[in-house]
């Protein structure tokens, strides 16, 4: 039992990878792209899906994809020609199928909403005969499953001699049939003597591949007569099965059971082709199928399923690894007497194969984001209905990899902002149309690496944000007071706000009591940050960083105030002395230093801490880039070293300290604070332009 | 003991048909189109195949049409195992010269027995 439900999880893990090729085709297909293998893939991808269904036995499941196929099939051999239409009752009925899935994966029998609509426009387009179409597939399972008990209440029957003549065919050799393997097996129905008739000709007429034989098999057996004709059923497309002793048949009418050999199939050729049409030579269509197809296949062939929670072991003894051999590495430094060599390369050595090793692990967690970009087409579409606008949805950089943890999460962030891009962002059709832009609307949602961070925009070419109305509310809300009008960009930042939602009076689609600023708490927990661009009248893009990893990070250790801070390395871009460096004070108390011929704002990293201006340090500058307000100098004690730290959360036994991302534990055991210098910057007001929107 | 070749593309249904294969003490080999069991097939010459229809790059009857042609196909038991039952995929199926039609869902005793029986 444990077993089978291993491999439901495993099929349902299937599907939805089976789902998001199948919408990536349909979807590719109904634009009119896409050629006879992509549809070739969308078919498999359904048959895929059913075939598993019926394996497990979800009957709702298999019925809408036995229609469902039936269609796909006709598509395929070119009997339906795939309009627009067409194309998009395909994808609704990827949709209702992947619901389907999900009912299954939970255990609930419940019918989606519009399976039934979707089901009839199925049927429509596949002109299929509604009873013929949905009561095809149930049937046929229903049907082998009871094959097995057809015979059971057999009456008692005592010990008696059958007798069998098998006249092999020309096939028989051929297909894979051996007369010797048969005798063997048919020993265990109690088989007592062959005896052979026929000649073998002469060695010239002699061919080797044609039985020249037949046999007489004799049983002496209480088995009911039944059993025996099921056995010899496999060998009836290529040989000639005759009992040649009498008996009485049984009452019961012989159901066809497994295998249903090819033969007996041959000789009923009209009987179970009623229900599915003729469909085209697959051997036509296959030869065409190349590389598309081909890595899905291999990765799945060499991949290996592993428990999440065993790999997260991995990561954590990884990651205090990496603390012992940074407390290693540091009591070799500190020792001066050691002049071991040897010693030092080997712990250098260590240090990078710990790296390569961690790097690794942190690969097996990496999955793409496809998977959750794959859902979001459906989100946009089923909002364009429900809207009455239109749109589409553009996907780039699926398979940029991110930590799996931060995949899972991702999804509701991201369904929330596409409606509100929906919601707010795209305008009506009609509008558009009087506003000069494309009729559809167009929201692109695309990931990239860039250094350690993935970033994640989402940009739409509707109205942008209405600064005015959001003035209004926050106004009205006391978040902002009228005297002092916050600046264009703080505006924008203003619907992150919590407790900040204009859509609960203007639309049901996102203001179901969600603002932006939850969508903000969850980018934020995965120690992430989310930013927006307005351009008003033409659109809006949210961007939202996030780190690649949550758990070990490259950081650069320094001390100010007498206590040692980790920045993390992807914000730093270099350190300097500040003794080297040419430094202007300005009339409003700030410094600006020069850097190869730039002047960069200087800021006291004492201060921004709340640490009082003690005597000495304060020698190093260290430039960061604030991520949205390009560079600036913090100034620092001193620099100790860089180093790849382990980052320990602070949430889990303190809370969030605004402008700490986490801690850490260096070599010598000593806690450091990590710093998130764009949060830290932009909470002190060091921020030239607070276009940052983590406080 | 046979050496059994399960071929599908579904992962969660070749798993399934090794396991119940491997419970009747059975090699299993494993591919998951048409291509990659034409090669375990060259390697490995299994004592029967047992495999999926629909499949990416080679479906089970272009394997079985082209793994007749290879020493190590000639008088293989091939079965296909399959949810298709269209009369002119069975026709094809014979005319390739599968040695039997097997519907899915498979009843494991029924599979194991056939692989007793045949191979």
């Amino acid at each position: 039992m444990e077993e089978d439900e291993d491999y439901q999880s495993l099929f349902f893990t299937e599907c939805h990878e089976l789902l998001a090729d199948l919408q990536d085709h349909l979807d590719l297909l109904s634009q009119g792209g896409g050629d006879g293998e992509t549809v070739n893939a969308a078919f498999r991808a359904v048959h895929s899906v059913k075939g598993g269904a019926a394996a497990f036995g979800f009957d709702q499941l298999i019925s809408f994809a036995h229609v469902f196929e039936t269609v796909m099939d006709k598509v395929r051999s070119n009997r339906l020609e795939l309009t627009e239409e067409i194309g998009n009752v395909l994808l609704r009925a990827g949709d209702v199928m992947e619901q389907l899935v999900e009912n299954a994966q939970n255990g609930s029998d419940a019918t989606p909403d519009n399976l039934k609509k979707v089901l009839s426009e199925l049927e429509e387009i596949g002109d299929l005969d509604p009873q013929t179409a949905t009561g095809g597939a149930a049937p046929e399972v229903v049907a082998t499953a009871a094959a097995p008990e057809a015979d059971t209440e057999e009456t008692e029957l005592l010990t008696r001699e059958l007798v069998f003549s098998l006249t092999p065919g020309p096939d028989f050799f051929s297909s894979g049939h051996d007369p010797l393997r048969l005798f063997r097996a048919a020993r265990a129905h109690n088989l007592i003597e062959v005896r052979a008739t026929g000649e073998v000709p002469d060695i010239d007429a002699f061919d080797p591949d044609i039985c020249p034989l037949s046999w007489e098999l004799v049983f002496e057996t209480e088995v009911p007569l039944a059993d025996i004709r099921a056995f010899f059923e496999i060998y009836d497309a290529t040989a000639e099965i005759r009992l040649l002793t009498e008996e009485e048949e049984p009452a019961t009418p012989e159901v066809p059971s497994e295998p249903v050999a090819l033969a007996e199939a041959e000789s009923k050729p009209t009987a179970p082709t009623a229900e599915r049409p003729p469909s085209a030579e697959p051997a036509e269509d296959q030869p065409t199928q190349q590389e598309a197809t081909q890595q899905r296949t291999t990765v799945i062939s060499k991949s290996l399923r592993v428990e999440l929670a065993r790999i997260d072991r991995l990561v954590n003894l990884v990651g205090e690894m990496l603390i012992t051999q940074a407390g290693l590495a540091q009591r070799l430094t500190e020792d001066e007497k050691t002049e071991d060599l040897d010693l030092g390369h080997s712990v250098d050595a260590m240090s990078r194969q710990l790296r390569e090793l961690q790097e690794s692990v942190m690969a097996i967690r990496a999955q793409s984001v496809k998977s959750v970009f794959s859902r979001m087409p459906r989100v946009v579409r089923d909002l364009s209905d429900k809207l009455g606008k239109e749109a589409r949805l553009e996907l780039a950089g699926e398979h940029t990899e991110v930590d799996t943890t931060v995949i899972e999460e991702l999804a509701e962030p991201l369904t929330h902002m596409l409606r509100n891009s929906m919601d707010h962002g795209i305008e009506g059709p009609e509008q558009r149309i009087a506003l000069g832009k494309p009729k559809v609307g167009t929201i692109t949602l695309s990931a990239e690496h860039r250094g350690e961070r993935v970033i994640i925009v989402i940009e739409d070419d509707g109205q942008g944000i209405d600064r005015d109305r959001v003035l209004q509310k926050a106004v009205e809300r006391g978040l902002v007071s009228e005297d002092e009008p916050p600046s264009p960009e703080e505006i924008d930042q203003l619907i992150f706000h919590p407790g900040f939602s204009t859509a609960a009076e203007v639309s049901s689609v996102s203001g179901r009591g969600v603002g932006m600023d939850v969508v903000k708490k969850k980018i934020q927990q995965l120690g992430g940050r989310c930013t927006v661009r307005n351009h008003p009248g033409k659109g809006a893009s949210f961007t939202i960083t996030l780190p690649l990893t949550l758990a070990v990070m490259d950081g650069m250790t320094i001390t100010t105030g007498g206590q040692q801070f980790v920045l993390p390395l992807s914000s730093v871009v270099e350190a300097v002395r500040l003794e080297n460096c040419q430094l202007r004070q300005l009339p409003d108390d700030s410094t600006l230093v020069e850097r190869r011929g730039e002047y960069l704002k200087l800021i006291s990293l004492r201060r921004v801490l709340g640490m009082p201006d003690g005597q000495g340090g304060n020698s190093m500058a260290i430039i960061v880039d604030t991520e949205t307000s390009g560079l600036v100098a913090l100034q620092v004690d001193d620099l100790i070293g860089q180093r790849q730290v382990v980052l320990k959360s602070l949430e889990a036994n303190f809370q969030r300290v605004e402008g700490v991302s986490g801690a850490t534990i260096l070599g010598d055991g000593h806690v450091a604070l990590i710093l998130d210098i764009p949060a830290l910057l932009t909470l002190s007001g060091g921020c030239p332009q607070p276009q940052e929107l983590v406080h | 003991m046979s050496r059994v070749l399960a071929v599908d593309d579904t992962r969660a249904l070749r798993n399934m048909l090794a396991d119940c294969l491997k419970r009747g003490g059975h090699d299993v080999l494993l591919a998951s189109d048409g291509v990659e069991a034409l090669e375990q097939l060259r390697e490995h010459r299994p004592d029967m195949v047992i495999t999926d229809l629909n499949m990416p790059k080679m479906n089970g009857l272009e394997f079985i049409e082209a793994a007749r042609k290879e020493p190590a196909g000639q008088s293989l038991p091939m079965l296909l195992l399959t949810t298709e039952t269209a009369q002119e995929l069975k026709d094809r199926a014979k005319q390739v010269r599968a040695t039997g039609w097997l519907t899915k869902p498979f009843d494991p005793d029924q599979i194991l027995g056939l692989v007793d029986q045949l191979a």
